[in-house]
């Protein structure tokens, strides 16, 4: 592993047997994986698919999109919808604006292919 | 453009390759990272579409180092330590939609690499050590969505490069050191639906500086250092989530939210508040939820016209003596009301604001409570009502009550309390009311768990006293507390303060209490 005491998993800056990484080093997001009834610190350069990074001067944190997200930017506002819904203008919906189509590859809402 | 077909053969297949060094997946995954590499591995398939390399040691990336992976959707260089990216590192990605470059060393915007990445809509350059960001930084990304600069060491808004990004939906330029928005300064970002500013130091800002934000929607100046109310905000007519906590500003002013109809939060505590335009919070029928914490000078209830859709009501330090007589008419979904630390004399009736679950009234100065304040309330759980100048409760005051569980009388000037209605009450206070001597029986609070009361031997009523033990001498004493025959057990499970001890016996010395 790349830095951190050659105890603590890679990124951390304290941790412990039982609960994994609980500092990271700077600038680098912690979060909370489930492991039965465990939950382990890991710290990483960006938060997992469903989760987004919040950043502050004391702690970097992984919080959960919203609940219809793959992917998103913050808690309002998604990158990547899941399957059967669309993304537009951050927003994941079942059925797209009227000048617009639903693509399922993209998984967006698109403009019409010109015919 | 977005409707050409994908050439035969191009789409995601079995890779005929992949680097030892990495983890491949069928569909043309390639995941390197953790690996303690300084370069990018060779031997990886032409069809990759998305390659994970954060969390390495590469420090450089030199000309051409992905020319090999035309089909290149994602490319992860987080967290290694990169300081420089040659201008021609990048070239042949065309198809390339997410270029993360967080955690690395950077010092300004990799213009010329990013130049030709025309597919591209995320890119995160947060936590780097960027001062510059060129003019021409973004130039060639006229498909750029989402991007991250967050935790750098910008000192102003990057103004010029970010005036053609006319796709641009969300932006984070928090935690940096940026100390004033200039007008104008997205006026161009027409599509831009979130924009981050958090935790920089910025004291003013233009009347203007958020023209042309048409479609925002999320604007966070939490954390700044902003010494007057953002008047600017008007020029947002989509906005639904506003945050200026933790600033300098001490005036909220009439109409201050009145451009923002579709208002949902504002969160405005931490700012040392002395004045709040009455009209400031009216017509906002989609705000859920208002905090307004410590406005010392203000003395009239912000009127909450138009705004029927409130959840929580937190309005604590003022010197608000009244609360408008119709409060309740427009808060039927109101849950929790906190009036505390005012100076409330009168309370109205709450009886429009059928769902109130949680009332604080606390430190106040309210005299007396009448039948109809608290009538309705039938999902009303706790009242908080300790700290006031309550001399009369009306005996019916709690009779419509049934689910409420925590009642805090404490700190008054009460002789007695009326129980009817409180069948499911387990949490009774009442404390600090020297004038309530007589006598209670737990009959009528069948649910009663724990309870404070004025005087030690208040207590006995409630539970075995230590000094008693159950025998026919104590059954004796058990009646002389007032109880009567159909006084039933009380469970043992009762917490009741201060309990009754060899100093303070439920028995009475020399035949009365009085004595004591």
């Amino acid at each position: 592993h790349k830095r951190g005491s050659p105890v603590c998993p890679g990124g951390c800056l304290t941790c412990s047997v039982y609960n994994g990484c609980l500092t990271c080093l700077p600038k680098l997001f912690i979060h909370l994986e489930r492991d039965g009834m465990r939950q382990i610190g890991v710290c990483l350069a960006s938060c997992p698919k469903g989760f987004f990074g919040t950043r502050s001067p004391e702690k970097n944190d992984c919080s959960k999109c919203g609940s219809e997200c793959d992917t998103c930017f913050d808690k309002n506002f998604c990158t990547r919808c899941r399957a059967g819904s669309y993304l537009h203008k951050g927003k994941c919906q079942e059925s797209c604006p009227d000048e617009l189509v639903s693509s399922d590859t993209k998984r967006e809402c698109v403009p019409p292919c010109p015919v | 453009g977005l409707c050409s077909l994908r050439v035969a053969g191009q789409g995601r297949s079995t890779p005929a390759t992949c680097s030892p060094l990495c983890r491949c997946d069928e569909d043309g995954g390639a995941d390197c990272s953790g690996k303690g590499l300084s370069t990018v591995p060779a031997g990886l398939s032409a069809f990759t579409y998305y390659l994970d390399l954060s969390m390495n040691n590469i420090t450089e990336l030199p000309a051409n180092v992905f020319k090999n992976l035309p089909y290149l959707e994602e490319l992860r260089l987080a967290g290694n330590d990169l300081v420089f990216i040659h201008p021609e590192a990048l070239s042949g990605l065309y198809q390339l939609k997410v270029l993360m470059l967080q955690n690395n060393q950077l010092k300004t915007v990799p213009s010329a690499a990013l130049k030709n990445l025309h597919a591209l809509q995320s890119l995160r350059l947060d936590a780097n050590h960027i001062t510059v960001v060129p003019g021409d930084s973004f130039e060639g990304l006229q498909q750029l969505r989402h991007l991250w600069l967050d935790d750098n060491s910008l000192t102003e808004v990057p103004v010029g490069p970010l005036q053609h990004q006319g796709n641009l939906q969300a932006l984070t330029l928090a935690l940096n050191r940026i100390t004033h928005i200039p007008d104008n300064a997205f006026a161009n970002l027409s599509s831009l639906v979130v924009l981050h500013l958090h935790n920089n130091r910025i004291q003013e800002i233009g009347k203007n500086c958020f023209n042309g934000l048409d479609n925002l929607e999320t604007l966070d100046l939490n954390f700044n250092n902003l010494k007057s109310f953002p008047e600017a905000i008007q020029t947002l007519p989509k906005l639904k989530e506003l945050g200026f906590h933790s600033n300098n500003i001490a005036i909220i002013p009439e109409g201050a939210f009145h451009k923002n109809p579709l208002l949902r939060t504002v969160h405005l505590y931490d700012n040392p508040l002395s004045f709040v335009g009455r009209s400031a919070f009216q017509n906002l029928s989609d705000l859920h939820s208002l905090m307004l914490r410590g406005a010392t000078l203000v003395q009239d209830f912000p009127s909450l016209t138009g705004t029927g859709n409130l959840e929580s009501l937190t309005l604590t330090g003022t010197k608000i003596r009244a609360i408008p007589e119709d409060l309740c008419e427009d808060l039927s979904v109101l849950r929790t009301l906190d009036l505390s630390y005012n100076e409330i004399e009168e309370l109205p009736s709450f009886q429009g604001c059928v769902s109130l679950q949680d009332v604080t009234v606390q430190h106040n100065r309210v005299q007396q409570i009448d039948r109809d304040t608290f009538q309705g309330l039938t999902s009303l759980r706790v009242l908080d009502l300790s700290r006031n100048q309550i001399k009369f409760i009306h005996r019916d005051a709690f009779l419509s009550l049934s689910a409420l569980t925590n009642l805090d009388l404490s700190m008054n000037f009460l002789a007695s309390v009326p129980t009817a209605g409180l069948n499911a009450l387990n949490q009774l206070k009442l404390v600090g009311n020297p004038d309530m001597k007589n006598s209670l029986t737990a009959k009528s609070l069948p649910k009663l768990r724990s309870i404070s009361v004025p005087y030690a031997y208040q207590c006995c009523a409630f539970m075995t006293c230590d000094s008693t033990h159950s025998s026919p001498e104590s059954e004796e004493k058990r009646k002389d507390l007032g109880g009567d025959e159909e006084m039933e057990r009380v469970p043992l499970v009762m917490h009741c303060s201060p309990s009754p001890g060899a100093f303070k016996p439920c028995a009475h010395l020399l035949g009365s209490w009085m004595i004591r």
